[in-house]
């Protein structure tokens, strides 16, 4: 592997990463609970409420557009932060421990409480959504046949292994032109060459793209995030990157609006067959770009902002894992029942998110922050770890 | 002349060390074999019938590919490159180099066998595709799986290159054969279209077989092994 030019992360925490994974992972938590009130989402999504919002639409979409970018970012720093210090091999070790052992765990229980939370909703809820309304017929059949699993929420996970194994594979195949492709490129030319070379994989999907859930590889996410991932694998040898980019941030924070903007407007037209390809060729671009170009005015800003150690967000940091992966069967369990519930959406939005994190993190504390868990979650029990420890658990539970 | 076991160090440690050398050596193949082994997953996951079976053939062929590179790599390269006698320098019994090649060709082959099966009891399970072909599928998978312990146990053995390239052809042609051959057995081929998953008595003794040609092919190997008066 190439040697990085300034050594990152060899004494000390590399804080700004650190919670921008953090708000990334949040971010997933506001955003599926947002998705109850999104009109765009609204016959698709189990928990839709009555109650659509075009304002929630608006925040949520865009949210999207780059939380998941960021955080194959930030997974793919730390991996490179990894190989640096333990090698290829020291990399695959600690992934598989911090990442396919978490979902070889959690994912049976979060897909069975899931399924079972929404057919308990089916048989429960008074005023249905149009999701859970098309499922109960079906539901009652006997004879239906078996729902093919979903990877649900923790998809992010198995895509993750499969970079850190293909990291190995380029490392064994040593495949060294990408790399250096990467690292050669100016910003300027990094903020328009990665956005074109994103349209394919966004082409082959609705916009917004949606979540790559199906238990067998998708190839557009693995070309999406999977370019992401080496963006950040080769930004940990790029020290230098957000400070060069910090120039351009406010361009391109404007830019992301104006092609979100534009995507917002195209995603009222028609989508899949008989879409006219221009135009869904057009929202591939714009997706691509806004998506890219907030992703990097994230990492500036984080850069200038949130490069500090601050208690709270250490402990917001620590738990961000564990509130991600319990967070969605917490969630439905109290958005379901808010559907008959007559309250503005307003207020069931704030009740249902507050409740879910409050929870989650209530369990983190109890349950995983000072246990066995914890250590497996984070690398090293949180509330012990020294110092001097901190840089090495900081890589060590960098996903 | 046969090498002998260093007082000092364990016979264990250096299976493992020729273990890991073998990785090594095999390790750039692997790593091509995995690149293959997503692009076949990624197909099958794209939900089109010419996807799904273009998927299927390429994790077929990167079976049978995986298992031969494997042994040629671990096996008959050394006898080609004449680092055979650099083996028998080393301080490790005919019996722990036997057992280091079984055990490192086995640990290679079985980590994508596991996946393309596991891959394939999920797709027949969870997609609209019959349960019944499922057993259909793992006697041919059996059967791979024994092609190779076959090719193992005769790169063991056998000192010619050519015969080893025999053995690994022969067995290969005989998986067409072998589907038709379950098609046409009563209580497998008519079960395919099924929804049931049936264990016949006739399924049950074919796996049966091929559990035990595998364990036969690895003991026969070791006993003609055992027989030879050096390693090469």
């Amino acid at each position: 592997m190439t040697a990085p030019t300034i050594a990152q992360g060899d004494g000390e925490r590399i804080h700004y990463m650190d919670n921008l994974r953090a708000l990334a992972m949040l971010a997933g938590v506001v955003f599926h609970a947002a998705l109850a009130y999104s009109v765009l989402v609204h016959p698709f999504w189990p928990t839709a409420d009555t109650g659509n919002s075009v304002a929630v639409d608006v925040a949520a979409w865009f949210l999207h557009l780059f939380r998941m970018p960021l955080f194959f970012v930030i997974a793919g720093f730390f991996a490179a932060m990894l190989v640096r210090k333990r090698g290829v091999g020291g990399m695959l070790g600690n992934r598989f421990a911090r990442i396919l052992l978490p979902f070889v765990v959690f994912w049976p229980i979060v897909h069975l409480a899931m399924g079972w939370l929404t057919l308990h909703a089916a048989a429960n809820v008074e005023h249905p959504s149009p999701m859970l309304a098309m499922i109960t017929p079906w539901l009652a059949d006997p004879n239906r046949p078996a729902a093919p699993p979903t990877l649900v929420h923790l998809w992010f996970l198995p895509y993750l292994m499969c970079f850190c194994i293909l990291v190995w594979v380029v490392d064994a195949l040593e495949i060294r032109a990408p790399g250096r492709w990467l690292r050669s490129m100016t910003p300027a030319v990094l903020s328009v060459a990665i956005p074109v070379a994103l349209v394919l994989p966004l082409y082959a999907v609705p916009a917004p793209h949606p979540a790559p859930e199906n238990l067998f590889p998708q190839w557009w996410a693995l070309v999406l995030y999977g370019v992401y991932f080496a963006f950040g694998y080769q930004m940990f040898h790029r020290p230098e990157l957000p400070g060069r980019i910090a120039p351009l941030a406010p361009f391109l924070l404007c830019g992301a609006l104006i092609a979100y903007a534009g995507l917002y407007v195209l995603l009222q037209e028609p989508q899949g067959p008989g879409q006219d390809p221009l135009v869904h060729a057009a929202r591939a671009f714009l997706e691509a770009t806004s998506g890219f170009w907030m992703t990097l005015v994230c990492l500036v800003y984080g850069k200038r902002w949130l490069d500090r150690s601050h208690r709270f967000l250490r402990y917001i940091s620590d738990a961000s894992y564990w509130v991600y992966l319990v967070h969605l069967p917490i969630l439905f369990a109290i958005q379901y029942p808010l559907l008959d519930v007559d309250w503005p959406w307003g207020v069931k939005f704030a009740a249902a998110l507050s409740t879910t994190l409050m929870l989650c993190f209530t369990s983190y504390q109890l349950l995983v922050r000072n246990t066995l868990l914890g250590a497996i979650l984070n690398g090293s029990r949180a509330g012990r770890a020294s110092k001097k420890d901190d840089a090495a658990s900081q890589s060590a539970a960098g996903r | 002349m046969n090498a002998v076991r260093h007082p000092l160090i364990p016979e264990s440690h250096m299976i493992r060390q020729l273990v890991i050398k073998d990785w090594q050596l095999y390790q750039k193949q692997f790593a091509a074999y995995v690149v293959g082994l997503l692009i076949g997953l990624t197909l099958i996951g794209a939900a089109r019938t010419w996807a799904f079976y273009a998927g299927g053939l390429i994790l077929l062929v990167l079976l049978i590919c995986v298992g031969g590179f494997a042994i040629g790599t671990s096996l008959l390269n050394e006898r080609k490159e004449h680092t055979l006698p650099f083996m028998m320098s080393l301080p490790i019994t005919q019996d722990g180099f036997f057992w280091s090649k079984v055990l490192a060709n086995t640990t290679i082959y079985l980590v994508p066998f596991t996946i393309v099966v596991a891959g394939t009891a999920f797709v027949v399970l969870f997609t609209p595709l019959p349960d019944g072909i499922l057993v259909w599928s793992m006697l041919i998978y059996g059967l791979l799986a024994m092609n190779f312990f076959i090719s193992l146990g005769a790169a063991l053995v056998i000192e010619s290159e050519g015969w080893n390239i025999f053995v690994q052809i022969a067995t290969s042609t005989l998986i067409s054969p072998f589907m038709i051959l379950l098609g046409q057995i009563d209580a497998i081929g008519k079960r395919i279209p099924t929804s049931e998953i049936v264990w016949s008595t006739p399924a049950l003794l074919i796996l049966s077989v091929e559990i035990v040609v595998m364990i036969l092919s690895i003991v026969v190997a070791r006993a003609v092994f055992r027989r030879k008066d050096s390693f090469l």
